[in-house]
């Protein structure tokens, strides 16, 4: 009956990077198996290199984009070093959490 | 060998990192201006250019003897370059007895080639020379050797480059040319009539299964099976290589680098290509640059082992490094023998010393060398010396000079000529600094009493300018210029293409897809037979009611049906089609959900009239609307049954379950698809809100928000030549390299709309009932402009069409009259009507390879009122944006011009920089010796990198730079702080000013001071504005 609230661990992972490597993230996130994730674009916010403005109007590339997307836990090791390159190289960041998932199907390869 | 899945995940964000300092190719049929050194961007020009010269062993400035006929012509600001010379000196340590900043600039301006150009040499066999006595010479020892060796050929050096230096093999030529082959077996787009086997499964998969059986490379002696079946996967393949070789880790992403350098034209299409998701070719045959870099490194090993097998190539960096260190003389007399850099007298013994591979005849050899090295390189240096000295108009300085004295001005000397291409461009640029600010004015317009009879609005690019000034000058015409695509970024799917095309700058991607549908009627029958034999071949059999190519081609994810199949019917009836010119529309409403929804249902029904009748023979007429409705119904329901059908084809109950799982599953007749065909349609079109967006933003964005006249063109521009690959770069680059009619029809339709005029009434633009949008092309090799979708014009304007014509006809003479003499080999003056008859041939000429000069020359980007830069005659060199600042309190509109027209600005003028720069590295030679390659690209000769950047004809004029190299100096019309704060608030734009890859100028329309930034700093100059400044170089310098 409480089916529906079974929960599973899973982590999150939240990548912020410059809107023209948007491909290569989620083509890194496909070939690692990932089978889903949700992208936001047009992020404002402030970091290392000063305010990043997030309603540029004829300029996707330049603006910030995240992807978030929830990952088994075996998943995080593999995929941060798979970025580790990229970041050595540019700004932006990878949040990882801990989150709880309702539909577990959904997140499984 | 396999990999975990993070060290392969790794390896394909070190390869992608590592391919970015690589410029992005797109296909000729799209050209893109891009910026050659974009990857760089994030350095500062200076440092850029640096690192972008020794990648692609390019020349990144004009020669001296280039600027300095600038000079002649005033092209450069000659005070400037002096007081720069002289702050160059100023900072160097002074030379007793020497005017160094006399000397520096004499250097400058008077030798035509560099005084120091191997290096600097030992001062005390300078100063023996000049003493006239031989120079004492160091003897080579075995660590400094050592050091220089391994930075050389260790390192970032991609391996066969460095076996190829020492042993004068030819084997990274080889590795070029098998890499070129595969290349072109893969990504062929239809030219080749020989198809490489299994290219769906991706570039590296394709070319591995074919390379293992290739008789080719077998016939050459290449063991490549046994390298290919070490592993399996590309990324495997990379790290195996990268092992077998020795290269350390920390060096994979610099000789990767290299590798993919050495054709950078390939190179940077596949890194397009793999992420231009919408191409389709790319949808088919995918690639990336982690397979192009497999297949070069794979055959890069086999090579290096089939010559390596006498063992007398080392077969790895170990090998090589130790070799190095245990013989340095061997080694750097190999590299200079091979190079051809020794002197003849020696060539002949040190072969044969290398033959015999005599270590004690080597040392001797490498001293005697080494010595006449140093001695030639003091004599060349002593010469140039001394012709400087009396040039500057001391010729007895030098002989005052002592060994520490004579050391500090060498060193000065070498300085300067590193830092000269800068202090040239600083001081090319300050003349077209100043010289637009010498044209500028500050006054406010006149009150307009009454609106003008026309307004015209034009795309930023260059070539409006002209036509702009000669329009307003013929009559009452008010003009603005923006990006051509008008603010309003579409996908266009053109009639009869099959395919959609972005038409909006490339950092953009479009949303909204605008089908072109002709009033004509039904569709041509061998069109629709072609379509059909290309559905067949995917299993989907149909062409729908819906009956357009572009609308099958949407629903089914098809696309460029047209060019891809490229049945000849299809082509000779598109050709049928574009000479009939039927007028068409524009498709820019969204569809409500029940016409979705309807469209979707009648493709389903259409699909199943024609599965029936392939599956079982019925005929159409046998087959009822009722029977079509239990079918769809039942297999969109999942059922096993459909009893009316059953009994019309008497089939069992198995057999119409089989035939029901077939449309569910050959012919898509399920939820899923036809919710994916739902989402398509849902792309075709703009809402309302939409349209009053884009219509309202666009009108703000120039500041053109009352005084409507009754016409007011929108006027999209393009080229016009035959037989010309690269005619799509001269057409306007806002549109993604394609013509600007479209977007001006597209904005036409939506501004012309009550609806939408009603809603732009509530926001405070009001556009009177009598104000009609029409759409114009401006024929930039025929310098004409001609009206479309006149068939549309309210008949109160019919006339003062002619009104209309006659100013357009006149400004498009005066312009050609203006624009002519600059195409003919000696320039003369023309009267407009022969200007314009002669820019009609050049249109038409198929042997015209510079039917018009484009963007060439282009150096300012005004972003202002109409008024800033009214009177200014720019010679078509300048982009002009229309910008107010009074209407743009928050800056976004301005934000909004920054990141996005102008960022495309510099792109096209960085493209035209370094292709007139360096003509061969970076723009793609001449075009006499093009081929097409691939239907894509184009190669010099039968087998070259693709040739990227701007051919010879575009940029340069007798050999000589055409086009003027200089950073683009934007202008901004606003007050300082207004300005600052939006170039200094985004990032994006923030990096490219102050990393010097645009100049930028603000001209404050309240304080009357304009304000430059450089080194770091914003700078007040001390200048009016409007008035000319002193500037006549030849009496300053």
């Amino acid at each position: 009956m409480m089916k529906s609230l079974n929960l599973s661990a899973l982590k999150k992972l939240e990548i912020i990077l410059d809107g023209e490597h948007r491909e290569f993230a989620t083509d890194l996130l496909d070939r690692a198996g990932v089978t889903g994730y949700t992208i936001v674009n047009n992020l404002s916010g402030k970091g290392s290199q000063g305010f990043h403005e997030g309603h540029l109007m004829f300029n996707e590339d330049n603006v910030l984009v995240m992807i978030i997307a929830a990952v088994p836990e075996e998943l995080v090791a593999p995929i941060l070093d798979g970025f580790a390159p990229f970041y050595a190289a540019h700004s932006g960041v990878v949040f990882v959490s801990d989150i709880q998932v309702a539909r577990l199907v959904k997140f499984k390869p | 060998m396999t990999l975990e899945l993070g060290d392969s995940l790794r390896v394909r964000a070190l390869v992608y990192v590592a391919g970015e300092r690589i410029p992005f190719f797109w296909p000729m049929r799209g050209f893109i201006h891009h910026n050659p050194l974009h990857g760089f961007e994030p350095l500062p020009f200076e440092d850029a250019v640096a690192e972008g010269a020794a990648l692609f062993h390019a020349r990144v400035f004009p020669t001296r003897l280039d600027r300095q006929h600038a000079l002649a012509r005033g092209e450069v600001d000659g005070s400037d370059l002096v007081a720069r010379i002289t702050a160059f000196a100023a900072a160097r340590p002074p030379v007793a007895g020497v005017d160094l900043a006399r000397w520096l600039t004499t250097l400058a301006r008077d030798c035509p080639h560099p005084l120091l150009p191997d290096g600097v040499p030992s001062a005390a066999a300078v100063a023996a020379v000049l003493a006239g006595r031989s120079p004492e010479v160091a003897p080579p020892t075995a660590p400094a050797q050592v050091a220089e060796l391994r930075t050389r050929f260790l390192g970032g050096c991609p391996p066969l480059e460095a076996v190829d230096a020492l042993y004068g093999t030819t084997l990274a030529e080889t590795l070029d040319e098998l890499t070129i082959k595969s290349c072109l077996d893969f990504f062929d787009e239809g030219q080749s009539a020989w198809a490489m086997p299994g290219r769906s499964r991706g570039f590296y998969y394709a070319w591995r299964d074919l390379a293992r059986r290739n008789l080719r490379f077998a016939l050459r002696g290449l063991r490549l099976k046994q390298v290919l079946d070490a592993t399996k996967t590309p990324e495997a393949m990379i790290v195996h290589v990268m092992r077998e070789l020795g290269i350390a880790e920390a060096d994979w992403q610099a000789v990767i680098t290299r590798e993919l350098a050495r054709l950078h034209g390939w190179a940077g299409f596949v890194r397009w290509r793999a992420q231009a998701k919408r191409h389709y070719w790319a949808q088919q045959y995918p690639a990336d640059l982690v397979d192009l870099l497999a297949v070069r490194l794979a055959l890069g090993l086999a090579l290096l082992r089939q010559h390596g097998r006498g063992g007398r190539i080392p077969a790895s960096r170990s090998q090589l490094a130790a070799a190095l260190d245990a013989r340095p003389a061997e080694f750097a007399l190999r590299a200079a023998f091979h190079a051809g850099t020794l002197p003849a007298a020696l060539a002949a013994p040190v072969e044969r010393a290398l033959a015999r591979g005599d270590a004690a005849a080597l040392a001797r050899l490498d001293r005697v060398a080494s010595a006449q090295r140093q001695t030639d390189t003091a004599e060349a240096a002593a010469a140039a010396l001394r012709a400087l000295a009396v040039r500057a108009g001391q010729p007895g300085a030098l002989g005052r000079l002592d060994a520490g004295a004579l050391a500090s001005l060498l060193d000065s000397v070498a300085a300067f000529e590193a830092a000269e291409g800068m202090i040239w461009l600083y001081a090319a640029e300050s003349r077209a600094v100043h010289r637009l600010l010498d044209a500028a004015r500050q006054d406010d317009p006149p009150p307009r009493p009454k609106r003008p009879f026309a307004q015209a609005l034009f795309c930023i690019d260059t070539r409006s300018e002209r036509i702009r000034r000669h329009l307003e000058a013929a009559g009452d015409y008010q003009t603005f210029g923006l990006a051509g695509f008008f603010g309003v970024p579409v996908s266009h799917m053109a009639l009869g293409h099959g395919g959609e095309t972005p038409l909006c700058p490339v950092i953009l991607t479009p949303k909204n897809v605008v089908p072109e549908l002709s009033l004509a009627g039904a569709l041509d029958t061998s069109a629709l037979s072609a379509l059909e034999k290309t559905l067949h071949e995917l299993k989907e059999s149909v062409f729908s009611p819906f009956a357009t190519v572009e609308a099958v081609g949407l629903l089914f994810g098809l696309d460029m049906i047209g060019k891809t199949v490229a049945p000849r019917s299809y082509l000779a009836w598109r050709r049928r089609m574009h000479a009939r010119r039927d007028p068409t529309r524009l498709l820019i409403d969204k569809f409500s959900r029940e016409q979705a929804d309807s469209i979707v249902r009648a493709v389903q029904r259409a699909l199943i009239v024609k599965a029936v009748r392939r599956e079982f023979g019925l005929e159409a007429e046998r087959v009822t609307d009722d029977v079509v409705r239990e079918l769809r119904e039942a297999a969109l329901a999942d059922a096993r049954e459909a009893p009316a059908f059953a009994a019309c084809a008497r089939l069992d109950a198995p057999r119409v379950a089989r035939f029901l799982q077939a449309l569910r599953d050959d012919y898509r007749i399920n939820h899923d698809f036809a919710n994916a065909q739902m989402e398509q349609l849902g792309r075709i079109g703009f809402t309302l809100d939409e349209q009053v967006g884009y219509v309202g933003q666009t009108l703000r964005a120039i500041g053109l928000t009352q005084q409507f006249s009754r016409f007011v063109l929108l006027v999209g521009h393009g080229s016009h030549s035959e037989n010309n690959p690269y005619e799509s770069a001269l057409d306007c680059g806002a549109c993604g390299g394609n013509h600007g009619l479209v977007s001006a029809r597209v904005l036409a339709a939506m501004a012309n709309k009550p609806g939408v005029r009603r809603r732009l009434r509530e926001q405070g633009i009001d556009i009177p009932g009598d104000a009609w949008f029409v759409p114009a092309l401006h024929d930039t090799t025929r310098d004409t402009i001609a009206l479309h979708d006149l068939d549309l014009l309210p008949s109160s304007h019919l006339v003062y069409l002619d009104r209309l014509r006659e100013g357009l006809t006149a400004a498009s003479r005066l312009t050609a009259a203006e624009r002519l003499p600059e195409l003919e080999p000696t320039p003369a003056v023309l009267d407009p009507q022969t200007a314009a008859a002669r820019a009609a041939r050049n249109a038409l000429d198929w042997s015209q390879t510079r039917p018009e000069w484009g963007l060439s020359r282009n150096a300012w980007f005004v972003i202002g009122r109409r008024q800033f830069t009214r009177d200014a005659t720019l010679d078509g060199r300048a982009f002009l944006h229309s910008y107010d600042w009074r209407l743009d309190p928050k800056r976004r509109l301005l934000e909004t011009i920054l990141t996005g027209p102008l960022v495309v600005g510099q792109w096209i003028n960085m493209e035209h920089y370094f292709s007139a720069v360096d003509n061969e590295r970076f723009g793609s030679g001449s075009k006499v010796y093009h081929n097409v390659a691939g239907r894509f690209g184009v190669m010099t000769g039968n087998l070259s990198d693709l040739r990227t950047g701007l051919p010879a004809q575009t940029v340069l004029k007798d050999g000589a730079p055409y086009h003027e190299p200089l950073r683009l100096v934007a202008a901004i019309e606003a007050p300082f702080e207004h300005a600052r704060r939006a170039v200094e608030g985004v990032v994006a734009v923030k990096r490219l000013v102050h990393n010097g890859w645009v100049r930028l100028l603000v001209v404050d329309p309240e304080t009357r001071r304009a304000h430059l930034y450089e080194a770091g700093a914003w700078h007040t100059l001390d200048r009016p504005v409007g008035a000319p400044a002193h500037l006549d170089f030849k009496e300053s310098a």
